[in-house]
């Protein structure tokens, strides 16, 4: 999930022009990634949704040539980003595509790893069941290109 | 000893084919009532049945098409049989119906040739076919088992229609204690299906989102990753629901091994030969009717990916288990148990 402000940057430095956005719908929030689809929709931006289980595919069929991902904090090794991070950095590596990572002012929310993981406010963990949720991951810097 | 739901979702009774609805799973067990191959063709395009199901809705159209030309003349049946065979084909582009369609009208072919009854000789060699690939799941489910160790826990993805609950089963009777991950899988969400199915037969079982495997596996939550297949090539590429090679790179990053249970190979000779199906991006883009996204944003929907045999530590198939290295002599290895 992009900041505040990422938007503005991409303006400016990957103008509309030149550039269109594949954007992953980052579950188990998906509602979340809204307001920014709207604000770059409004720039000019091509803008696709992609589910989460398409970003090897997409990546690995050359369609994308930079990949994003937003950080909270970083160490001398490592970064902290929002769940899912990881494996788009790993298959960023794998690929061949520089990943660079860009500050986020977005606010996580903590895990709810239990019984339940929503989707559009419907609770999809059948009875029984137990979920798995990581809204923060850390990524180690191995994997990044480029740190803005 | 009883199938769970999804290991046989599609049965005949009184000319009519039942169809296993899986997008109504797990809060109905609603099934689809076919009285012809349009039907038949239509649930699966539209997903109703899909995996495992898709084979056996295949077989079950074929025998109800038959048993509606009973007596019927070669030229007369055949060509029916063929337009079948078509309608089905055209169902869904990646899954290898040509395959299924060749094998039965083979049947037909070899009936005619033989002077036998082509509507009950086909009838005959369905039904003893369906009930040597129900023996074959479960032989492919013990293959399965013999990978997996006492206390092992295994990540999953998609729904590999009830075989994950057999493979359970299986460890369960070896006395092995096993538990699963299944990755949520959308936009049809069939992790759902699969930690239903595992939870009802009493295994633990946690869903995650897709996208949550990179924190799983570097953590060292599941010691290894098995899969369903719905293609599988010559020199052992693999194509399966999206989402599946993503799985493979994370697991090959961080070291644990990644399965994969297939069928037969046909005759393709590599993955990149295979179509990939781009389904409607209205089945992302919406959500039980509600547009989940801006107007403006637009939605790709690639159905399957392809996971290249250098991902894949071992090949689970019903006639035992292939080491990808040992391509492609392995495929004449386990031939024998492979045959139908």
């Amino acid at each position: 999930m992009p900041g505040k402000d990422f938007a503005e940057f991409l303006t400016e430095r990957y103008p509309a022009e030149g550039w269109s956005l594949l954007c992953a719908e980052s579950r188990p929030s998906e509602n979340i990634i809204n307001d920014s689809l709207m604000e770059l929709t409004s720039r000019g931006y091509e803008t696709t949704i992609i589910s989460d289980n398409m970003i090897g595919f997409t990546l690995s069929k050359k369609k994308v040539d930079l990949v994003f991902i937003y950080y909270h904090w970083i160490n001398t090794n490592s970064v902290y980003c929002q769940g899912g991070s990881l494996l788009t950095a790993v298959l960023a590596k794998e690929l061949g595509i520089p990943c660079h990572i860009y500050p986020t002012d977005y606010s996580v929310k903590t895990a709810d790893n239990g019984h339940s993981i929503c989707f559009a406010g419907d609770n999809i963990v059948p009875k029984g069941v137990k979920s798995f949720v990581q809204q923060m991951e850390k990524v180690p810097l191995s994997y990044i290109a480029k740190r803005w | 000893m009883e199938l769970p739901p999804l290991a046989w979702s599609v049965y005949i009774k009184d000319d009519k084919v039942f169809i296993l609805d899986e997008t109504k799973l797990p809060e109905e067990k609603v099934y689809i009532a076919v009285e012809n191959y349009l039907e038949a063709a239509k649930a699966i395009t539209e997903m109703k049945t899909r995996a495992f199901g898709q084979v056996l809705t295949v077989f079950y159209t074929f025998l109800l098409t038959v048993r509606h030309n009973r007596g019927e003349k070669a030229e007369v049946i055949l060509p029916r049989l063929k337009k079948v065979g078509g309608a089905l084909e055209s169902a869904r582009p990646t899954f290898a119906f040509k395959d299924l369609n060749k094998k039965i009208l083979g049947w037909a072919e070899r009936a005619r040739e033989e002077g036998e009854d082509i509507p009950s000789f086909v009838e005959d060699e369905i039904l003893a076919f369906l009930d040597n690939l129900k023996k074959m799941r479960l032989r492919r489910a013990d293959y399965a088992a013999s990978l997996i160790k006492d206390g092992e826990a295994l990540l999953t993805h998609c729904n590999v229609s009830g075989e994950m609950v057999l493979i359970g089963r299986a460890c369960r009777e070896a006395g092995k204690r096993i538990c699963f991950y299944a990755t949520e899988t959308r936009p049809y969400f069939q992790g759902r299906l699969t930690s239903w199915e595992l939870a009802e037969d009493g295994f633990d079982v946690t869903l995650l989102p897709d996208n949550a495997v990179g924190s799983l596996i570097s953590e060292c939550y599941c010691q290894l990753v098995m899969v369903g297949s719905d293609r599988v090539a010559l020199n052992g590429d693999v194509v399966n629901k999206v989402g599946t090679f993503q799985l493979a790179v994370a697991a090959k990053t961080f070291h644990i091994p990644f399965y994969v249970l297939v069928q037969e190979p046909g005759s393709t000779a590599s993955g990149e030969e295979i179509p990939i199906e781009e389904r409607d991006v209205r089945e992302l883009l919406y959500y039980k009717g509600r547009q989940l996204y801006p107007e403006k944003v637009g939605g790709y929907y690639p159905a399957f990916d392809l996971t290249p045999v250098s991902y894949i530590t071992r090949l689970i198939t019903f006639g035992g288990i292939i080491n990808p290295g040992e391509l492609p002599q392995g495929w004449k290895k386990v031939q024998g148990g492979m045959k139908n």
